[in-house]
């Protein structure tokens, strides 16, 4: 049986992070990312029983997130929004789902005009931006990354080193 | 590096759920957590007979040892101590008592555990006990606290008012004690990143994997590790220097 204090931590453990990533992959609408939050916790719940412990709870709710996303995405059938017809075919080694991470980045730039942090994010290469934006942006940590991107923890603190490094001489 | 991560932890701070988003989800799983896991056996559905099974429990383990009549009593029995944990195995068996019960008299329980951790830290303080078992307690007042905002937001939202004002007095005062120490230690944060000198600035590099942006948050330990030794020592140094400011603003506000 579940236990609901169980349920209670990893829901204070992974609210925060979770509503980030969303928020950050629905470019900034607040009601649908609740929405969707809201969504991603209850499938969670449903499943909380039958997940495996072994992995990461966060890299397992992301999971979900990301597959939520993806079916609100096509079942809506929005193709304005469809995050990759806005990147172009230029980008090497990058997945068309993971396409979207470009997209917002670009909305995100758009938006911020106060401050040139997105810009100079964007100049980082595709995997270097995305583990500083899930550590230091969403709030994982480098354990949770590495199981999210399939590569080990002290490969992810590395690239993250010498990525901040990077944004500094940029900055 | 400094104004780099700086930059990122004021981005992340701007992205964060509403809290009256966080607690109305809360709310919503709970209710779907009854829905389907509660359990269906009979004689837990009665809750006259499941309260008291678990009360004589209690009332065996607490009455049948003196040990643990002292224990759960003393206000001597502190973090680190021997008795310590059987202190803390009652107080467990108590809260799973009163978890069933009206969010009245779980707000009542939490507020008394709040004030049984402080008085066991004046103690601690008093007995010169190393900052790391200060820490652990306050951690443990930090969440306790986080456990009777949701009640309080249960409470509010309940159709009955709460008939007694001393506890409503009560729980704003601490909630507002609350506040106030997340303002505090959040502005400590912003001053001293922007006052960092550049040796600071060397320091950092040094220590890559430290991250003092964040909020302490349980599930990001095992991802950081500690730079040098130095780098350990000065943070053991200002967790110090926090307690003490912390405990300081925390007999302040409880004075006012």
């Amino acid at each position: 049986m579940v236990r609901k204090k169980e349920f209670e931590k990893f829901y204070q453990d992974n609210i925060d992070k979770i509503y980030r990533f969303v928020f950050f992959r629905v470019n900034k609408d607040k009601e649908l990312a609740e929405d969707l939050v809201s969504e991603i916790f209850m499938k969670a719940l449903e499943h909380f029983e039958s997940y495996d412990k072994k992995i990461s709870a966060s890299a397992w709710l992301y999971t979900i997130a990301k597959n939520h996303i993806a079916n609100h995405w096509r079942d809506k059938k929005d193709v304005e929004s469809l995050p990759e017809l806005d990147v172009s075919d230029d980008e090497d080694g990058v997945g068309l789902e993971d396409r979207w991470f470009n997209t917002a980045m670009a909305k995100f730039k758009q938006a911020s005009d106060k401050s040139m942090l997105y810009d100079v994010l964007s100049k980082l290469d595709f995997e270097d931006r995305q583990i500083v934006t899930f550590h230091y942006l969403f709030g994982y940590n480098y354990s949770e990354i590495g199981q999210m991107i399939g590569k080990g923890e002290s490969a992810i603190k590395v690239a993250a080193h010498r990525a901040i490094k990077k944004l500094k001489k940029l900055l | 590096m400094k104004l780099v991560n700086y930059k990122l932890w004021k981005e992340k701070k701007a992205i964060e759920p509403s809290r009256a988003f966080r607690s109305a989800l809360w709310k919503k799983l709970d209710s779907a957590w009854q829905d389907a896991y509660q359990p269906r056996v009979f004689w837990y559905q009665m809750p006259v007979l499941r309260y008291s099974m678990v009360a004589l429990a209690v009332l065996i383990v607490v009455g049948s040892s003196g040990v643990g009549a002292y224990a759960y009593n003393s206000l001597e029995v502190t973090e680190g101590t021997r008795l310590y944990g059987i202190k803390r195995a009652i107080e467990r068996v108590e809260e799973k008592v009163v978890e069933r019960r009206k969010p009245e008299v779980q707000a009542r329980f939490y507020l008394k555990q709040i004030e049984r951790r402080e008085a066991e830290e004046k103690v601690m303080v008093k007995r010169g006990r190393v900052a790391e078992q200060i820490q652990k307690v306050e951690e443990k007042i930090e969440r306790t606290e986080k456990r009777l905002e949701m009640i309080n937001v249960k409470l509010d939202e309940t159709s009955e008012k709460i008939k007694d004002d001393v506890l409503k007095e009560r729980i704003d005062k601490r909630l507002e004690i609350m506040e106030i120490k997340r303002e505090k230690l959040k502005n400590k944060e912003i001053n001293r990143v922007k006052s960092a000198s550049p040796a600071d600035h060397a320091a950092s590099n040094l220590n890559l994997n430290q991250e003092p942006y964040e909020e302490s948050n349980t599930s990001t330990g095992t991802g950081d590790v500690v730079g040098d030794n130095d780098a350990g020592a000065g943070r053991e140094t200002r967790r110090q220097g926090e307690t003490k400011e912390r405990r300081a603003s925390d007999t302040d506000a409880d004075t006012e």
